[in-house]
């Protein structure tokens, strides 16, 4: 019947002819009916007819009466008003065009960081029921870990998965997968001919796609079979851009070879465009491949032994029955069991006791995993809530835009309210209008939130080619900008339409009232100031907040990290693709680097394992000969191997002794240079050189002497702690540590004209050497604080847009008011006032304005400063530079603002002024 | 006799409506007119409020709207009685009849 309802009253909102022709007829029954009836009881049909007419009296008022009593004609009305809305924007285009543009970038900018933030912080995987997922901790240690200490874990070795897998009753599936890519060079050809291409490689558990619930695009995903016995199944299952672009969307690629890092496997799936694995990451695997296969895809020994490392992540899918409580405790208890089992039988009470003390938090996992979550995490919310306070900026100008409007209509609501209307019913005009500025204001604003977001997520995942993020805005984005809208039009839309729907009809009929805003200037006057004050004091909070951020920006540029900014070229190969066994490397080192030094422009030219700056390091515990470790201090320390010429290369000054040289050979004495903070820490009594230790990690036995020590550099952030570095001789290593894959250039001129020659250098020492990636180090060292470009750009560039949106709705106000008072500048023109004096009576009241926004402003800045004070460096909260320059900054504008209009003033030609009606 | 006293008792038009279309299918000035002959000229109903009122009821699923060939061969809308107008109108029969009971009690009191 609900539905019966709706139904009619659709039809007769789009049929409103049919509608009216319908009750009319209906009525034309009803008075021959009467007539009828009447002639029947003996009445002339005059008579008849007259007497019809006045018991229907009018048939208009009868339709209205029927119409008004269904739901569609409420419906009716509120189109009318915002067809009436719209027809009112139309009349003043100027001022619309201003509105709908402030709004469209307060609107858009809220819905580009959202879309941002739901990309990365609200988005579930596009599996099967995503809420039932749960992590087996946080995520936030990869990599490959050697030791295991009291605490909750995140982090596990592949045999602990053997251990819980399989049939549980606490979980319906667990999977485990590698907590880091791998990078792989595949070959498309037959055999394994064919151009090498890189591709993201991710070893997963034969589980992984059961528990996740995702299913195949086409032939089948990984199962349980696949990871059955270690090295025996090799076969890949591939993303869909993988397959649309280096298969060429192959009808037939099920079944076909691939030879990922020389071994061949067999595609057996390729999952839907959708779906991205489990990390939300700046770029997305091409692959998931058997975990079991780990030795041929990593090249690299076996790290699946029951004694392993601790490398893979876990997840599982909850069951509805058991609590994460429950489930919480199971995974810890067997943990603790695997961790003691482990030990063997000679198990010391410290680490029972130590043992005891790990666990397993079980965290919701729906959302995957994701490294950039965590650390874009707070920089969004600090930039979502500034683009809120910029889109408050621009509702306070366009309430004042409205109240002007408004003002300057009152003998339009006056009319209205004399003929009848009620005063509920101007309100809801006034609304409707204000809803109708922020949906065009928000549908302007989805565009350029799209671009923006295209920018946006450009910047975060620098370019990946293959990115899970999307600036495509999906359901919640809309219904976000959707309800901002609504929102913003109820924050502008409410003090004008209160204000309308209070005018005094008597007061403003009257035509003396017209221009003066009659006795209510007072009043009137009181909410546009609140309201510039407002701006000016939220605008100076934005400015000292990017001004902060900008400062820190500034600090970590030019913060001294102990080696050369500039210069130097730095290039990623990797000798196994080429096939060089570690027997072969020292002598391929020899040929790089000579044949790199023989360079025109080139200075210098050394080798390293990791590149000399880089978030991730290769760390272990040492032992140091004749120091006895005491229990509990932390000896681990940071490793990096590297060829003779890398300190020269890259301007670490040697302070003792030497640096690593030709002479330190295969088969000579290990040598070591270690930095300053490693040489003062354990060696206070300055005597470093000369003296040896050993290294927990197994991957660089035998005793490391120390030849020279270098001045402290910094490798992961300019904010970095100093810690402990020692540098190995590559040429002294062994097996799989003996890879070294960054090659360093130091040029005469721009580093990055020389890319070419040592391009065409390596190629010419072997075809086969690829070169995964070249970049400058300046380059290298901007990707280190790229998270802060990122964040004060923006900043800084929403602080400027408050900035201009309160300039413009100061420029407003003033001159609606210059305006409103022309007839009163003219008088006391005329009366002989000096302009002087009038442009000062004007500039007054934006100086008490400015005055006290600024006096709010500056408490509140430093509030917003401490607030977000772990995000600064090398710069105070309470910076008094950066408040000042703000409260210049803001100052300087607002006067701007209100001096064009205050000479506006002064310009008035008194005559003009007192016929100005 | 004034206009005044013959408008219906306030809430009770779609009783009364109900109540007529009950006995058979009319249309709008047949119901008028059956009111005011039953209340013998009492009650008189006036087209502004009975046409919305219909209206209304329509919307509501109480009655549903036809157009038939009158008795004195015009087209008219026909109004029928449906389910669910039957037990609306029994409810407020029920509602009604308490009601003036209980202000029989007090006036009697």
């Amino acid at each position: 019947m609900l539905f019966q309802s709706f139904l009619s009253g659709i039809k007769s909102l789009f049929r409103p002819s049919a509608r009216n022709a319908e009750i009319e007829a209906e009525v034309q029954g009803f008075r021959e009916a009467a007539v009828e009836h009447r002639i029947q009881q003996g009445m002339s049909r005059a008579d008849a007819e007259r007497a019809a007419r006045a018991e229907i009296r009018s048939s208009e008022m009868i339709r209205h009466n029927v119409w008004t009593s269904s739901w569609e004609s409420r419906v009716e009305s509120l189109w009318k008003d915002v067809r009436y809305g719209f027809r009112q924007l139309l009349r003043s285009p100027g001022l619309s065009v201003v509105a709908v543009l402030s709004l469209a970038l307060g609107i858009g900018a809220n819905t580009a960081i959202f879309t941002v933030i739901d990309d990365l912080l609200l988005k579930q995987l596009p599996v099967q029921d995503p809420r039932m997922l749960v992590l087996f901790g946080d995520g936030s240690d990869n990599g490959i870990i050697a030791s295991s200490s009291p605490g909750p874990y995140d982090i596990f070795p592949y045999d602990f998965y053997r251990h819980i897998g399989g049939d549980r009753k606490e979980f319906e599936g667990i999977c485990a997968f590698a907590s880091f890519p791998t990078m792989v060079s595949v070959r498309t050809g037959s055999g394994s001919a064919g151009p090498a291409t890189q591709a993201k490689g991710h070893l997963v558990s034969g589980t992984f796609f059961s528990v996740l619930g995702a299913q195949p695009l086409m032939g089948r995903a990984l199962n349980a079979d696949d990871t059955a016995t270690e090295g025996s199944n090799a076969v890949a299952v591939i993303s869909y851009r993988y397959w649309l672009e280096n298969l060429s969307a192959d009808p037939n690629a099920v079944g076909r070879s691939i030879t990922i890092n020389g071994t061949s496997f067999m595609v057996v799936g390729v999952m839907p465009a959708t779906f991205y694995g489990v990390d939300l990451n700046e770029q997305m695997p091409d692959m998931w491949l058997p975990i079991t296969m780990q030795a041929q895809v990593m090249m690299q020994p076996s790290l699946l032994k029951p004694d392993g490392l601790f490398w893979i992540h876990m997840m599982a899918r909850r069951r509805p029955d058991v609590s994460v409580a429950q489930a919480q405790a199971w995974t810890t208890v067997e943990f603790q069991r695997f961790l003691t089992l482990r030990e063997g039988t000679q198990i010391s009470a410290l680490r029972r006791q130590q043992i005891g003390g790990t666990f397993i938090p079980i965290l919701p996992g729906g959302a995957g995993m994701s490294y950039m979550r965590s650390e874009y995490q707070t920089p969004l919310k600090v930039l979502m809530a500034m683009v809120g306070v910029v889109l408050l900026i621009a509702c306070a100008n366009l309430a004042n835009l409205l109240l002007a409007k408004s003002a300057s209509r009152e003998r339009e609501f006056c009319a209205r309210l004399a003929l009848g209307s009620s005063r509920g019913r101007i309100a809801r005009q006034i609304l409707m209008e204000a809803l109708a500025l922020a949906m065009v204001g928000g549908a302007l604003g989805l565009v350029l939130a799209f671009w923006g977001t295209q920018v946006l997520i450009h910047f975060i995942d620098k370019g990946a080619a293959r990115t899970a993020l999307s600036a495509t805005p999906d359901m919640r984005v809309l219904l976000f900008t959707f309800g901002t809208c609504i929102v913003t039009a109820a924050l502008f839309g409410i003090a004008p339409a209160m204000r309308s729907s209070r005018t005094n009809v008597a007061g403003a009929l009257n035509a003396n009232a017209r221009n003066s805003g009659g006795t209510s200037a007072g009043s009137r006057g009181l909410l546009p100031k609140i309201l510039i004050v407002t701006q000016v004091t939220l605008s100076l909070v934005l400015l000292s907040v990017a001004g902060l951020l900008l400062r820190t920006l500034q600090n970590l540029r030019s913060e001294d990290m102990g080696l050369s900014r500039s210069n130097v070229l730095l290039v990623n190969t990797n000798p196994k693709f080429a096939g060089y066994p570690p027997e072969r490397l020292n002598a391929l080192y020899e040929r790089i680097i000579s044949r790199v030094d023989e360079l025109p422009g080139v200075r210098s030219a050394s080798m390293s394992g990791g590149p000399p700056v880089s978030r991730g390091n290769w760390g272990s515990p040492i032992d140091i000969d004749g120091r006895p470790t005491p229990p509990n201090e932390n000896i681990s320390t940071l490793l990096n191997r590297v060829s003779a010429g890398y300190f020269e290369t890259l301007g670490i000054q040697l302070l003792r002794g030497r640096t690593i040289v030709p002479a330190d050979a295969a088969d000579a004495v290990k040598s070591v240079v270690v930095n300053k903070t490693f040489a003062d820490r354990y060696f206070p009594n300055g005597d470093a050189i000369g003296h040896s230790f050993t290294i927990a990690d197994p991957a660089a036995p035998g005793v490391w002497h120390i030849v020279g020590i270098v001045r402290d550099s910094k490798h992961r952030s300019p904010a970095e702690k100093l810690e402990p570095f020692a540098f190995l001789a590559v040429t002294q290593l062994t097996g799989d540590d003996q890879y070294a894959y960054w090659l360093q250039v130091k040029s005469v001129g721009d580093p990055a004209k020389i890319t070419e020659e040592v391009r065409s250098a390596l190629v010419e020492i072997d075809p086969n050497l690829p070169v995964l990636k070249t970049l400058t180090i300046d380059e290298q060292l901007d990707d280190l604080i790229d998270l802060q470009v990122f964040v004060s750009k923006l900043a800084g560039f929403f602080a400027l847009l408050a900035l201009t949106l309160a300039g413009i709705g100061l420029y407003g106000v003033m001159t609606y008011n210059v305006v409103r008072r022309t007839n009163e500048l003219g008088v006391r023109m005329a009366l002989g006032a000096p302009r002087t004096g009038l442009l000062w009576m004007v500039l007054r009241e934006a100086l008490v304005l400015l005055g006290i926004g600024v006096a709010l402003g500056i408490p509140m800045s430093l509030a917003a400063s401490r607030a977000i004070k772990s995000g600064l460096f090398g710069v105070n909260p309470a910076d008094p530079i950066t408040l000042i320059a703000a409260v210049a900054i803001v100052s300087a504008c607002m006067l701007f603002g209100s001096y064009m209009p205050a000479r506006r003033a002064t310009k008035i030609n008194p005559m003009v002024a007192l016929r100005y009606e | 006799m004034g206009d005044e006293s013959r408008e219906l008792v306030q809430g009770t038009l779609e009783m009364l409506v109900l109540k007529t279309l009950a006995l058979e299918p009319m249309h709008g000035y047949g119901i008028a007119l059956r009111i005011e002959q039953i209340s013998a000229g009492v009650f008189r109903v006036n087209p502004g409020s009975l046409l919305p009122a219909l209206n209304r009821m329509e919307r509501a699923g109480r009655v549903k709207s036809e157009w038939r060939v009158s008795a004195t061969n015009r087209r008219a809308k026909y109004y029928v009685l449906t389910k669910r107008g039957l037990k609306a109108l029994e409810e407020e029969r029920q509602q009604w009849d308490r009601r003036t009971a209980a202000i029989g009690k007090i006036l009697e009191a």
